[in-house]
């Protein structure tokens, strides 16, 4: 693997055996932080760069997946985010605005229940398409934890953020992808969504009736 | 717990953020509502979905051989690759003195500034005294420290002294109780008394690597040598028994800190 000028050190080894075991998961995460396969592999060699230049502060048997994310976030937050254009600004603050709209009980249900099979189905793109309009903070909380199985103390200190900061972010998060995917699911037909029956007509007699009679809600 | 509560923490739940207790009180509220039962469920499903409708790609074969010769290069050739690597920078280590290992830090921040990554002393202690304010409800009742020991018996990688605070020296001081804590990725036990109704706390965790941090003085807890650092009206006074880091936060002055747990650390 280190050819032939130099002996494999111990260093090496440990490195090998503990860390480049985890390249998919950073490549993975790579990909949906950055978006692009060819920004995603110069982050996972960074990544792997200044871990190993940093061994020395890993503890051996600890949590070495949960140790390169959080070098992959930081550098990925430094770098990337110095060259995000304005454009990508306005579009988030846009997004953040807008869709989060929160589902209806009924909405879920029909959504979850199992003969949808929403995520049975191609929805790959979808999904992506819906992390990749994130703001990136929100896309990184989301990968962090729902892709990358982190918990959120490991992403607050990933992110360098409080652990109420990383709750808020996922919780705004989540509410977005879900708006937007269930917004696709019924465009495409695949939600039995009950008949909304005829609303009934609004009475403002009715109302005054009901108040005079004591039995009213609050003024 | 309200529904509105459950809402509010209803991801927390899902994802397996709760410990035992908080977990069982939701799940007693899940028991007897239908609504708050329907939302956990939907966002379980919507996680599960979600991370299996977007399957971790395979890193290309090429990237691997890339980093590892990219590691290779800057082994052998010092000073002229992306990274210059300094083999002779000796890694921070407790064992060297403390100044040698300030300046070797200093050297390494300076260097390159990734390494920012690694706790900066002042992150514990921030944690600390971010946890001390927030007055968290215990998990384990005092006034008896030997109970509260046997209680965080097993439950950490490390043995947790139940500073007998309370039962020695002139003060008024209650032991409340006990919680399982986090400093930074250190399980810690966080102990809290009572001194006169106003809060007084003893983080308890493993971190052998640390230094003491800025603006803080040396203090001399009988044998020990600690440190004690005033923030923002509070005094912490960290110490270590072993590899165990105590740190002690209170509104009380310097001296009467240090007098304090004198009397209960022999």
């Amino acid at each position: 693997m280190f050819g032939r000028k130099r002996k494999k050190t111990e260093k090496d080894q440990l490195f090998e055996a503990e860390m480049m075991v985890h390249l998919d998961a950073l490549y993975g995460a790579g990909m949906r932080l950055s978006g692009n396969p060819g920004d995603a592999e110069d982050l996972v060699q960074e990544t792997c760069l200044k871990a190993y230049r940093s061994l020395h502060l890993y503890k051996p048997g600890t949590n070495a997946k949960a140790w390169l994310l959080r070098i992959l976030t930081n550098t990925f937050i430094n770098n990337y985010r110095k060259r995000r254009n304005a454009a990508r600004v306005i579009s988030d603050l846009d997004l953040a605005e807008h869709q989060d709209r929160l589902l209806q009980p009924e909405e879920m249900k029909v959504w979850s229940n199992p003969e949808t099979a929403f995520f049975q189905r191609d929805v790959q793109p979808q999904v992506i398409e819906a992390l990749d309009q994130l703001s990136e903070d929100y896309r990184t909380v989301v990968v962090l934890a729902d892709l990358q199985e982190m918990s959120y103390r490991e992403i607050a200190d990933a992110m360098e953020t409080p652990i109420g900061t990383v709750m808020s972010r996922l919780y705004r998060a989540r509410r977005q992808l879900q708006s937007k995917l269930f917004d696709f699911a019924v465009e495409q037909g695949y939600l039995a969504l009950p008949e909304r029956g005829e609303q009934t007509p609004i009475s403002l007699e009715e109302y005054r009736e009901r108040r005079r009679s004591g039995g009213g809600e609050e003024p | 717990m309200r529904c509105g509560e459950v809402q509010k923490f209803i991801h927390a739940y899902v994802d397996g953020e709760f410990e035992a207790r908080e977990q069982g009180r939701l799940e007693e509220h899940l028991q007897g509502c239908t609504s708050c039962r329907q939302l956990a469920h939907f966002e379980g499903w919507f996680i599960d979905g979600l991370r299996r409708a977007v399957p971790t790609p395979r890193a290309p074969e090429q990237l691997r051989s890339r980093i590892l010769a990219e590691i290779q290069r800057t082994q052998v050739a010092p000073g002229r690759g992306l990274i210059r690597w300094q083999p002779a920078l000796p890694a921070p280590r407790l064992a060297v003195s403390a100044s040698a290992a300030a300046a070797c830090l200093a050297a390494v921040l300076w260097w390159d500034p990734a390494l920012l990554i690694q706790d900066t002393p002042e992150g514990p202690m921030r944690e600390t005294l971010a946890l001390h304010r927030s007055r968290p409800p215990v998990e384990v009742r005092g006034p008896n420290d030997k109970e509260i020991q046997r209680w965080y018996h097993g439950k950490l990688p490390f043995a947790v002294d139940v500073l007998p605070l309370h039962r020695l020296g002139p003060m008024p001081i209650s032991l409340v109780g006990g919680r399982l804590s986090h400093v930074r990725e250190h399980a810690a036990a966080h102990l809290i008394y009572d001194l006169a109704g106003t809060p007084l706390s003893v983080m308890v965790y493993q971190a052998p690597e640390l230094r003491p941090p800025r603006r803080s003085q040396t203090a001399m807890i009988g044998r020990r040598q600690g440190h004690i650092r005033g923030e923002g009206g509070l005094n912490m006074l960290t110490f270590r028994k072993g590899d165990v880091t105590y740190t002690v936060t209170s509104a009380l002055p310097p001296s009467q800190i240090i007098e304090l747990v004198s009397h209960a650390v022999p």
